[in-house]
């Protein structure tokens, strides 16, 4: 397809349409869509942020009440140990372990730090020294529970810490706590979701609960959690875990420094909103190249391509090509502002075209006018000039015919000649004169017969010629130059007479013409005669015809017949009809020929009737 | 019109979007493959604190190598398996750490798991370097068995001759737990063999079994029995706690002496006043003023919330001597042997030592004693010179 030409700083239809699209709408709308999704993500993260809080919080608070719960026990053995007798002391301890059944074992201590008692009863512990443990040690606070750090049980496996209390009267009531009931929970919770994982830790950082319980058992310190020892009760952090990232929500056991931590894996939180988001781009970059090509398919076919047309259209008239502008029909334009601007431009060249041609035509007629001017102008002169020697000379003849009556048949007939001539070329001079200038004509009431007569008087009809005249007796008088009215009649008569030389019938009618024969002509008519005539015209015309029976004139020639200087005669200079015309015009009538070429021309002079003339 | 050419913020638009897809989907740039490094050793049940301990160090060691640009750039990946305490778990961790793709193991803690797992290590040709297994059954073996702790022999006679000469044990009861029958056999062999040789007469042996519930009153009072006037206890920490404890509880005053298997703070916090005085061999001098072994212990006081046993130290150590070796060959399995048989001199938490051609270490271990709730060193042996 051609293209318009680019002008400076300008850009095409299609580039702007698409710039337009891609940063007005696209990428604006592309902006808040991942800003939505960016916020969906971030509320999610909230909430999964306080679930998890909620989590370690109510796990935090469980292993809190454990241990709470242990200090009681141990507090209420002790408060009754500080007043019963050693052997009862044995029962009372037993009973409580049995109806508790919170602690694996309790110990009564005595002031060595010796076990003195514990329940249930092992023969092997009976006695032995528990004063380097150093959890033991700190025990002396009295009326206060210390807690241990916690150990692997070597009976049960699993997390135990000791909680001391300090008894009064010296020693100390221990009670050894299983911390397994923790891991069943830990358990129950990382199972509800699936993708969690909840652990506790141990003030060093050792596991006291894990979904996995070997590593429970295998007192592991996971290095990547014990970060999270550090972090502050109810924070929510993220820390690498095994090479992948995690969030981390974290609770603290106060009363122990131990800490719950839940995790979950950023990449499961993270995952779907990676898909979401890579499947908007991609969806997105699908839509936006879709849109690109389509619309500019259709604006190449919609838009541009009839803009080029209209271009090129635009240019042919330029250099004067009107053909193009019927293809602009066939542009495929489907909007309505396009179909518009197509018709007005095939509207515009079609007026462009008339008025060149009309233009052209003006042109045409001015220069012939111009023409016609001049000759009119040259005309007058030469003949003016001419006139005179010519008058000379035709009194010298008629002088030379009185001389010589005498004369022998050959000088009459030479002066015959010489006269004869005198008279064409009068007659031309007449017509050049005739046609320069527009005389005024005096106008006087006549009769048609007396203006054919005497018209018929003038001209020398051949024999060969059969002349026939119908001239109704009633016709309405004329009011008209005569002389000029008989010089048209003359000019006719010798038109036909010499559009049959081998000879023919001419025939001379008059008759009452009707007015308001032809419309567009009355109104002409009208306007013509005011200016000749002091009478309002009645509307009739009387139609003065002269008709051969010679050889036609063909229609080429019957558009040039009132043209000056058209003629198809050897010695005519083609004067005699416009003279006649303008002559007729000037008398308010007007001239019209019929014509078949082969059977003859019938001229008719159509002269108005004055009202008030009668008949 | 210019349909072909594309519009260059489209482009460029659509270039950046592409990218940002690709960045979603392919994830992030590949990594070194890390060096993987097997540790094994008996983590849960009654004698899981030499195991652990173990780890512990080994864990230390590690994270400080990573941390430090791992081996050639690589990190290394320890995969920790727990051998349970038994010939049957030492196989089957074995057996898997091997299926993983390790380039050398670190374990057992206890000569019979290490006995049954090199049954499945020597054939495939992967090193075990053991932090504590030091049963002579072990020594001068051509094989992928090496160790970072002095074979018991020598160490067993020291303390026999310690007991003898210095003690002044004339008669002197044996008790030892036979869950861990190498350790144990190796050791009171070489002990009883020196003993004898020296003069000395055994007066009893008792064995039980830490897998079972043992009443030990019984046992004691029956080598008290036999006039014995030093008691041997070859067991684990707890285990000789225990054991000292009864033995006082009974009333018997006699001096006592155990193995540096039980040399841990368990010991010290279960024996109470029992083990104040009692001797050892012990295969670390806890209470070394070496700067490093200093830092090392404040380390892991700080990290694991407890004092480092010797398991500890021999487990670091053996991850820093491994590291080492692994950097000379890089990271491959095949050189991993040659590279720590080749170690000499190299530098220990405490002392240095070499590794010799029968992959046994060469370097000095200490008798000592409990007093006042801590490890004293009362003797130095210097080592043999690698041959």
């Amino acid at each position: 397809m051609n293209t318009i030409p680019r002008h400076r700083g300008s850009r095409d239809l299609s580039q702007l349409l698409l710039d337009l699209i891609l940063w007005r709408l696209f990428l604006p709308l592309l902006a808040v869509w991942l800003m939505a999704i960016a916020g969906v993500g971030f509320f999610c993260i909230k909430i999964l942020e306080n679930q998890q809080q909620r989590t370690v919080q109510s796990m935090a608070q469980m292993v809190d009440s454990h241990l709470e719960q242990g200090g009681r026990i141990l507090d209420a053995i002790s408060r009754v140990a500080e007043v019963l007798p050693e052997k009862d002391i044995d029962v009372f301890m037993d009973s409580t372990w049995k109806a508790y059944k919170h602690f694996e074992t309790i110990y009564y201590l005595d002031r060595n730090n010796r076990i003195k008692l514990l329940v249930p009863f092992d023969r092997n512990y009976v006695g032995l020294d528990m004063s380097r443990l150093s959890d033991i040690q700190q025990g002396v606070e009295k009326n206060r529970i210390v807690i241990s750090r916690p150990f692997i049980s070597l009976r049960t496996g699993e997390p135990t810490v000791y909680l001391i209390r300090q008894l009064s009267p010296g020693g100390r009531v221990v009670g050894e706590l299983n911390l397994g009931a923790f891991q069943d929970e830990i358990v129950r919770l990382s199972g509800l979701s699936g993708k969690d994982s909840v652990s506790i830790l141990d003030q060093s950082g050792t596991l006291l609960a894990h979904p996995d319980v070997k590593l429970v058992k295998q007192q592991t310190h996971p290095a990547a959690l014990k970060v999270l020892l550090h972090t502050p009760d109810g924070a929510t952090v993220v820390h690498k875990l095994a090479e992948t990232m995690v969030l981390g929500s974290v609770a603290k056991v106060d009363r122990v420094g131990w800490i719950v931590v839940d995790q979950i894996p950023i990449s499961i939180l993270l995952g779907p909103y990676a898909l979401t988001l890579g499947i908007t781009l991609i969806v997105s970059l699908g839509i936006w190249l879709a849109l690109m090509w389509n619309l500019r398919k259709k604006l190449d076919q919609n838009v541009v391509a009839p803009l080029v047309q209209l271009s090129q259209g635009t240019d042919a008239i330029a250099v004067g090509d009107f053909s193009q502008v019927d293809s602009l029909a066939l542009i495929p334009a489907a909007f309505n502002e396009i179909d518009t601007l197509a018709d007005d431009f095939r509207h515009m060249s079609k007026v462009l075209q008339a008025n060149q041609a009309a233009l052209l035509d003006a042109q045409e007629e001015l220069v012939r006018k111009e023409k016609l001017a001049i000759l009119g102008q040259l005309s007058g002169s030469v003949g003016h000039e001419l006139r005179n020697p010519l008058g000379v000379m035709n009194n010298a003849v008629y002088l030379l015919k009185m001389v010589l009556v005498e004369a022998d048949e050959t000088v009459k007939e030479y002066l015959g000649i010489i006269e004869k001539e005198i008279a064409n070329s009068r007659r031309i001079i007449n017509d050049l004169l005739d046609f320069a200038r527009n005389k005024i004509p005096q106008t006087i009431t006549v009769t048609v017969g007396a203006l054919i007569d005497e018209s018929l008087g003038r001209c020398a009809i051949p024999d060969n010629v059969a002349l026939q005249t119908e001239i109704p007796d009633a016709l309405p008088l004329l009011r008209v130059d005569p002389l000029q009215m008989g010089q048209v009649l003359t000019n006719l008569i010798t038109n036909a007479v010499q559009a049959m030389p081998k000879g023919g019938s001419m025939r001379i009618g008059a008759r009452k013409e009707p007015g308001t024969r032809s419309g567009e002509r009355d109104g002409e008519a009208k306007e013509l005669a005011s200016p000749t005539s002091d009478l309002e015209p009645s509307g009739d015309f009387i139609e003065i015809s002269v008709t051969d029976t010679g050889e036609g004139i063909s229609p080429e020639n019957m558009k040039k017949l009132f043209q000056p200087l058209f003629t198809t005669k050897a010695k005519g200079i083609g004067l005699g009809l416009v003279v006649c015309r303008n002559l007729v015009e000037a008398n308010g009538g007007r001239i019209e020929v019929e014509s078949e070429v082969g059977k003859g021309t019938r001229f008719a002079v159509l002269l108005p009737v004055r009202r008030g003339d009668g008949s | 019109m210019r349909g072909q050419k594309l519009n260059p913020s489209c482009g460029l638009i659509g270039a950046g979007i592409l990218i940002c897809i690709s960045s979603f989907f392919l994830g992030s740039c590949t990594k070194d493959e890390p060096v993987r490094v097997g540790f094994c050793a008996e983590l849960t049940g009654k004698q899981a604190e030499l195991g652990v301990q173990e780890r512990n160090g080994v864990q230390m060691a590690v994270e400080k190598i990573n941390s430090s640009g791992g081996i050639g750039g690589r990190q290394i990946e320890l995969i920790v398996l727990d051998d349970l305490g038994t010939p049957e778990g030492a196989k089957a961790s074995d057996r898997e750490l091997i299926e993983k793709g390790v380039v050398a193991i670190i374990g057992h803690a206890t000569s019979a798991q290490t006995i049954a797992g090199l049954s499945i290590t020597n054939p495939a040709h992967v090193v075990m370097l053991s932090p504590t297994a030091s049963t002579a059954e072990l020594s001068g073996k051509d094989d992928y068995f090496l160790r970072v702790i002095q074979p018991l022999f020598e160490r067993a006679g020291g303390l026999a001759q310690h007991a003898y000469l210095r003690r002044g044990v004339q008669r002197l009861a044996v008790i030892y737990d036979t869950r861990n029958a190498a350790y144990v056999q190796s050791f009171s062999k070489t002990f009883v063999e020196k003993y004898r040789s020296l003069g000395g007469k055994v007066s009893g042996e008792a064995g039980y079994s830490s897998a079972k519930r043992t009443d030990f009153d019984p046992l004691l009072a029956k080598l008290r029995a036999s006039k014995a006037d030093g008691l041997l206890i070859i067991a684990s920490d707890n285990d000789t706690a225990i054991i000292a404890q009864r033995a006082r509880l009974i009333g018997w005053k006699a001096p006592l002496f155990t193995s540096a298997w039980a040399q841990t703070e368990t010991l010290i916090k279960n024996g109470g006043e029992a083990v104040e005085g009692m001797d050892l061999e012990q295969t670390y001098s806890l209470n070394s003023q070496a700067p490093d072994f200093l830092d090392f212990k404040a380390r892991y006081q700080q990290q694991f919330g407890r004092a480092p046993s010797f398991g500890a130290s021999l487990g670091y150590e053996a991850a820093v001597v491994l590291a080492a070796a692994l950097e000379k060959c890089g990271g491959k399995a095949e050189g991993v042997r040659q590279a720590l048989l080749e170690t000499r001199d190299f530098k220990g938490l405490v002392d240095n030592f070499s590794i010799d051609k029968y992959g046994d270490v060469v370097r000095p271990f200490y008798l000592g004693t409990i007093r006042d709730g801590k490890y004293a060193d009362i003797d130095r042996f210097i080592p043999r010179t690698p041959q």
